[in-house]
């Protein structure tokens, strides 16, 4: 009897399985309801846009094909291949550089005093929450004089840079969860701080560094302003900033956007995918706490 | 971001958008139009979009912020006696208070920085209808090449922002005491 009391009752907190028919009923209607737009834009990229043009939601001639993606990614004016390309060549070590400098950044906040402590970790959240547009122009002018400006470099810097400050802050904050006591039986074994740091609490903190490196990625992916404003080379472009490019001067062409737009959002999913099993925990480092 | 503007010109286009197939269902066909070519529905348009695209991440960390409610605490509340409507208000809303300062302060900086979504969807167009601070700097920078007034936009945007910064590193500070 007790455990029957205990247990909340069929139909979860509101009582009549009715009720939670209905209750099902209406979050399954706004998740299909959310979720259309990514169906219209994946159904318009793999059929033919005669098939499209009166909504992608009349399915009676149904022609499967690849043109439009084929069309994209070949495209002679932008190809949505080298764009791809060229994401992934600026991604990936804007990934690799931030993550590796802001561990080190994040643990002695983490775990050292030292002077102003308090008020270079302020100064960090002020720059998590500046907006791109306030540092564009002094980059961009000292890009320029750095002859940087319009190279992979020059873009691998900036998000390298931009990334640091909240990276810092996600991992300081994973690492504060992390137990004392394993670095300190390190310590008393005798290992310096550069062992404990690489042999005890990177290994520890996996997940959470598996995390921030995901982010990470999709956010640089996912990034249009600083591409737009310091790269402009057809050749250099990436893959955000050829997607309005394809969009054509009076009609949009429908089927080549919709191809890219899938094409785009490819890789952050397939990203999070991968890497899902190791950043379950890692989010523990979203976690507000001082 | 960009990919979630034209998903948004494409969910209000007059042909394609499902938004439109909507109206029409429900019967206001006057309002079943690409509503991002017209100044009095862009903004609108690029506002509802923006609810749209913002939902998914606010599910998420409320999902992260309901799953991490003990569960005793509802339990020992339906012991008492307590009714849906106590429990959702009383017990589960105040746990979630956190997470909702979070949501409420990323989605109002964010959106105060808007930009991807409304270059993607209207340019600010049509004639000025949806500008927004983000992209005048833009526009005052690479297209006019008008480089102080452009630092003014920036500087004012900022400056737009700063209440919400510092109420949200006032957050940050006290969470852990």
């Amino acid at each position: 009897m007790r455990k029957r009391i205990l247990s909340v009752p069929r139909g979860g907190l509101l009582g009549s399985p009715l009720k939670w028919l209905i209750a099902n009923v209406i979050a399954w209607a706004i998740g299909i309801l959310w979720i259309l737009p990514f169906i219209g834009i994946i159904m318009t990229s793999i059929r033919p846009f005669s098939e499209v043009v009166a909504g992608w939601w009349r399915i009676h001639p149904f022609t499967l094909t690849l043109k439009n993606y084929i069309d994209t990614l070949f495209n002679p004016m932008f190809s949505l291949l080298r764009g791809f390309i060229n994401s992934l060549i600026i991604a990936v070590p804007s990934t690799i550089i931030p993550v590796m400098l802001a561990a080190l950044g994040a643990y002695a906040f983490a775990r050292f005093s030292f002077p102003l402590k308090n008020y270079l970790f302020i100064t960090m959240l002020f720059l998590m929450a500046v907006p791109q547009q306030m540092t564009i122009i002094p980059i961009f002018f000292m890009l320029n004089n750095m002859r940087l400006l319009n190279t992979y470099l020059g873009l691998i810097l900036v998000h390298s840079s931009w990334g640091i400050p909240w990276i810092t802050f996600f991992l300081r904050n994973y690492f504060l969860l992390l137990p004392k006591e394993l670095e300190e039986i390190a310590r008393v074994d005798g290992a310096t701080n550069k062992q404990i740091f690489f042999k005890v609490v990177l290994p520890l903190s996996l997940p959470g560094i598996v995390s921030a490196s995901v982010l990470q990625f999709a956010w640089v992916w996912n990034d249009f302003f600083f591409a737009l404003m310091l790269i402009f080379d057809p050749d250099k472009m990436v893959i955000t900033q050829m997607l309005p490019r394809l969009k054509g001067q009076y009609q949009v062409d429908w089927g080549l956007l919709s191809a890219g737009s899938v094409l785009a959002m490819l890789m952050p999913l397939i990203v999070y995918a991968v890497f899902n099993k190791y950043y379950i925990g890692g989010f523990r480092g979203m976690a507000m706490k001082r | 971001m960009i990919v979630g503007g034209l998903l948004i010109q494409f969910s209000f286009d007059k042909d394609l958008g499902v938004v439109n197939l909507f109206l029409r269902i429900m019967g206001l066909n006057w309002l079943a139009r690409s509503w991002t070519i017209y100044p009095d529905t862009a903004l609108l348009s690029l506002i509802l979009g923006s609810v749209w695209l913002w939902t998914g991440f606010t599910v998420t960390l409320y999902s992260a912020g309901l799953a991490s409610i003990p569960r005793e605490t509802i339990e020992a509340a339906i012991i008492d006696g307590a009714d849906f409507k106590t429990i959702l208000f009383k017990v589960i809303v105040p746990q979630l208070k956190p997470v909702t300062l979070t949501v409420i302060a990323m989605t109002i900086l964010w959106d105060l920085k808007i930009f991807d979504i409304v270059y993607a969807s209207t340019m600010g167009g049509p004639g000025g209808a949806s500008m927004v601070l983000a992209l005048l700097m833009y526009d005052y920078f690479a297209r006019l090449q008008d480089y102080p007034m452009s630092a003014t936009a920036a500087t004012i945007l900022t400056v737009v922002t700063l209440p919400v910064v510092i109420y949200w590193i006032r957050v940050i500070f006290k969470g852990g005491e």
